[in-house]
């Protein structure tokens, strides 16, 4: 194994955690907030890929703009799908497993209209930055380094919107405690709503970063949600930091499993570190006592 | 300032409160008194909006507030102080106090405001980068009632603040309740321990079993016999 | 609307429906000859059973799981394997198809029982479905992977006096009779575990597992006896379907599609109750199939009718449509 090999995966790890851990997040914030699960979280995933992808090639515009246009879109689909569907599902009888339905029915939906309407070809989406970077020897595409410093930027504005900022200490406040924060003036259905928006803007970021570098289809997301599962369940289910940390370990780790096993058997791999870790530590990293 | 008449509410089909009718005028300090099961802490989560009840009206200066979603209640100046220290346990005492100036025009004068709140309770300011979940029972208190001060209001509401407590922490919680009401904030207390409520406040009622059975200047209740017995002698010299 | 539902509710009881039922299925084959209907009913009734077995670990033992496809492929490629190359009868296999994951469902269990929150055992045992699924896709020279097993042996045909029972014919009766007796026994073995000690533990352990613990119940041996119970009838479902359907891929038969449908059956008939799965499986099974006529837009529709279902009945239709015989 030579230096440059690792190097180059560590990189490769460094960039596929990190979006692990955007979307991940998202997933994490849904459950610590509402309790609930986002079935159809891979499926914001998809359209985020998508709305990039028509954004770039259909109407030419630029790298930028189209990625805004997929994480904005996004979340107003996000807020629309808390409030018309979970909304009215909160707090009635069956609350806990409901959202489920209606979440799997919004993912089968979503799936199959991506479906009908773009149809089952894989689509390319052209790289944001052509070129790469010569360093020590090691070739490293201006794309996998635009995504990195996207993605360090944005974690750290998220982490900081949810410390800092008046929204997101309420959000915080609601997970933590709703009866109390309903005390403080804190209207609740509101936090729901755009904490459901932010989890698939998150999504939809994550799906515009990482698809000049995969492919774009309609069932890319079941399998990305179960990776978002796996990473906020490591991390501990509602923990915005755990999610971040888990995100990033599996993204490493999975980049050095593909070198000693191969890639057919990597699957089993994060399904075998996760079920290992829940044995020995059911809370994740960073999880509540409520595990 | 704040009006209930004839309150009916439920849990379910059980019945906890039978026409509930009581006043609290500006600037005093009111208490409830009760033992468990009364129905002292329904009637507060009913007033904040977090019942609803089925009967009666509940007047807020001349405005109706029940039914109300509770924070709407909160933005006309209704904070209510949960029994049992309702903490955000992985939110430190400053995070605690900044969000509770959540509403808007308590928003942009939270740094006053939490000036103010570290000046009645001190120790909150030494223990400000601490998780509330690590302060003790007495702490936990002040921080409770500091995060509801911080949303500024014109009416606190406070359920049991003594539960628990040490004799002298309870003191200097009631002493501070007094404070408070002198800075302008009119106070509803919800007590057991009749006692030390009877001693700050100006006017109270005794709630049995979901109804209001006596009410009165404190000073006679102190000296009404019943209450003597059902609420007075089981705190005298004990704690 | 309201109005159907409330006369529906008063001339229905369970007893008479489910007398209705039981005689419906027995008969139907001799009413109805269509072999695409009844591998309809057959499909119907093979989700009744995998439902009605996640319902009792999930809706009764209050255990979230979400690897049940795992046992029913385990269920389906241990007896089709043993059939073509141990040259295994198959109604011997359709029993190891249930034992197998049975044994395997103790190992699975042990790690979570530590797990309480839902998605952490949801997890889990989705992890265990798919390392099955996994590794029956790269054990090429076994399963020949991808490829999957085709000409899996069909069931053998037998005699009971003049009347020929056989299996590799065109017709589906036998098969249809084959599954509708796994279905009662299914049925009979789970309402009989519901109504006994087992069931009433299991009740205590899903509302209270602390307060369960308190009172002394032996909480592992109950979570694991649900898991033992729920595992073999999956498995002996999936045991079926291989020698019924004998092609097997590893992607269709471990799929979480199969999951996301028992899920999906089990909530809509209503969680926790007992016959919520079975008409849940009955009316998405066939309501799907209905749907063909939509074409492309099939899916599409079923998407939005599981939104539009829940919506109007989040706590499961049998909970509406009878919610007194019905208590959890």
């Amino acid at each position: 194994m030579s230096l440059k090999l690792v190097l180059d995966q560590i990189l490769n790890g460094f960039v596929l955690g990190s979006m692990y851990a955007l979307f991940a997040s998202g997933l994490t914030l849904i459950w610590g907030t509402m309790k609930m699960l986002n079935f159809a979280h891979g499926e914001y995933y998809m359209l985020g890929g998508y709305v990039v992808y028509f954004a770039l090639t259909l109407f030419g515009f630029p790298p930028l703009l189209s990625i805004l246009i997929g994480v904005a879109g996004v979340f107003l689909v996000g807020l629309a799908t808390e409030r018309l569907i979970i909304h009215p599902l909160l707090d009635k009888p069956g609350w806990e497993v409901s959202p489920i339905v209606a979440t799997l029915g919004v993912s089968i939906f979503l799936q199959n209209f991506a479906l009908k309407a773009w149809g089952e070809r894989y689509k390319n989406v052209p790289y944001f930055i052509e070129g790469t970077l010569d360093v020590f020897g090691l070739r490293i595409a201006y794309q996998r380094l635009l995504v990195l410093i996207i993605a360090i930027i944005v974690i750290y504005a998220f982490w900081l919107f949810i410390k800092k900022t008046r929204f997101g200490m309420a959000l915080r406040a609601t997970a933590q405690d709703r009866e109390a924060a309903m005390l403080i003036g804190i209207n609740f259905h509101r936090v729901y709503m755009i904490t459901f928006g932010i989890s698939s803007a998150l999504a939809a970021l994550s799906a515009a970063m990482l698809a000049p570098i995969f492919l774009i289809n309609p069932w890319m997301g079941l399998p990305s949600l179960l990776k978002a599962f796996v990473v906020a369940v490591l991390g501990g289910l509602g923990s915005v930091e755990g999610a971040i940390l888990a995100g990033i370990v599996l993204g490493l780790a999975e980049s050095f499993a593909v070198i000693i096993f191969s890639s057919e058997w990597k699957d089993i791999f994060s399904f075998a570190i996760l079920i290992l870790v829940l044995t020995t530590r059911p809370s994740g990293f960073f999880g509540t006592k409520e595990w | 300032m704040l009006e209930l008449k004839e309150v009916d509410v439920f849990y379910g089909d059980a019945q906890a409160l039978w026409e509930i009718s009581f006043q609290v005028e500006k600037g005093e300090i009111v208490t409830l008194l009760g033992s468990n099961g009364a129905g002292k802490t329904t009637t507060l989560r009913t007033i904040s909006g977090i019942l609803l009840s089925r009967k009666g009206t509940i007047h807020f200066n001349g405005t109706r507030i029940d039914h109300l979603p509770p924070y709407e209640i909160v933005l006309k100046g209704v904070a209510h102080v949960p029994e049992g220290r309702r903490l955000f346990p992985n939110m430190t005492v400053f995070e605690t106090l900044i969000i509770g100036a959540y509403i808007p025009q308590a928003w942009e004068r939270r740094v006053e405001t939490l000036q103010w709140v570290f000046s009645l309770f001190p120790i909150l300011e030494e223990r400000k980068h601490q998780l509330a979940g690590t302060l003790s029972g007495g702490e936990q208190q002040m921080l409770t009632i500091g995060r509801g001060l911080m949303a500024q209001p014109k009416f606190l509401m406070l359920d049991e603040p003594s539960l628990g407590l040490a004799p002298i922490i309870v003191e200097k919680i009631f002493t501070t309740i007094q404070d408070i009401n002198r800075h302008g904030v009119t106070v509803l207390l919800i007590e057991q321990n009749a006692n030390i409520a009877l001693q700050i406040a100006h006017r109270g009622y005794v709630l049995e079993t979901g109804r209001i059975s006596l009410t009165g200047v404190a000073s006679e209740l102190l000296k009404n016999d019943h209450v003597k017995k059902a609420y007075l002698g089981l705190y005298e010299g004990v704690e | 609307m309201k109005g159907i539902v409330q006369y529906l509710s008063r001339k229905l009881s369970i007893r008479k429906v489910a007398i209705f039922f039981t005689v419906s299925l027995i008969l139907f084959p001799a009413i109805v000859r269509d072999p695409y209907i009844l591998h309809l009913i057959i499909l119907s009734l093979m989700f009744a059973v995998l439902s009605l077995s996640w319902n009792f670990i999930c809706g009764y033992a209050g255990i979230f799981t979400f690897g049940h496809q795992g046992f029913f492929g385990i269920g389906a490629y241990f007896s089709a394997l043993l059939a073509m190359k141990a040259g295994v009868s198959p109604w011997v296999g359709l029993l190891i198809g249930g034992i197998a994951p049975t044994i395997l469902s103790f190992f699975i269990g042990l790690p979570c029982l530590r797990l309480r929150a839902a998605p952490y055992v949801a997890l889990t045992t989705l992890g265990f479905s798919e390392i099955a699924r996994i590794t029956c896709m790269n054990l090429v020279g076994l399963t020949r992977g991808e490829l999957g097993l085709w000409g899996i042996p069909t069931l053998p045909s037998f005699q009971i006096g003049s009347l020929i029972v056989d299996f590799s014919g065109v017709s589906r009766i036998p098969y249809y009779y084959l599954i509708l007796i796994i279905f009662f026994i299914t049925v009979i073995v789970l309402y009989r575990q519901i109504h006994s000690p087992t069931g009433l533990a299991l009740k205590a352990i899903r509302e209270s597992q602390d307060a369960a613990e308190s009172l002394g119940v032996p909480i592992t041996r109950y979570k694991l006896i649900a898991f033992l119970i729920s595992s073999f009838f999956a498995g002996l479902v999936g045991a079926f379907y291989a020698h019924y359907i004998v092609i097997l891929t590893p992607t269709s038969i471990f799929s979480v599609g199969i999951m996301v449908e028992i899920v999906a059956i089990t909530l809509i008939g209503g969680l926790g109750t007992f016959t919520g799965p079975i008409a849940g499986a009955f009316i998405l099974t066939i309501g799907l199939e209905y749907l063909r006529a939509f074409g492309e837009y099939r899916f599409i529709i079923y998407g939005i009718l599981l939104v539009i279902i829940i919506l109007f009945v989040p706590h499961g239709l049998i909970r509406k449509i009878l919610p007194e015989q019905e208590k959890g």
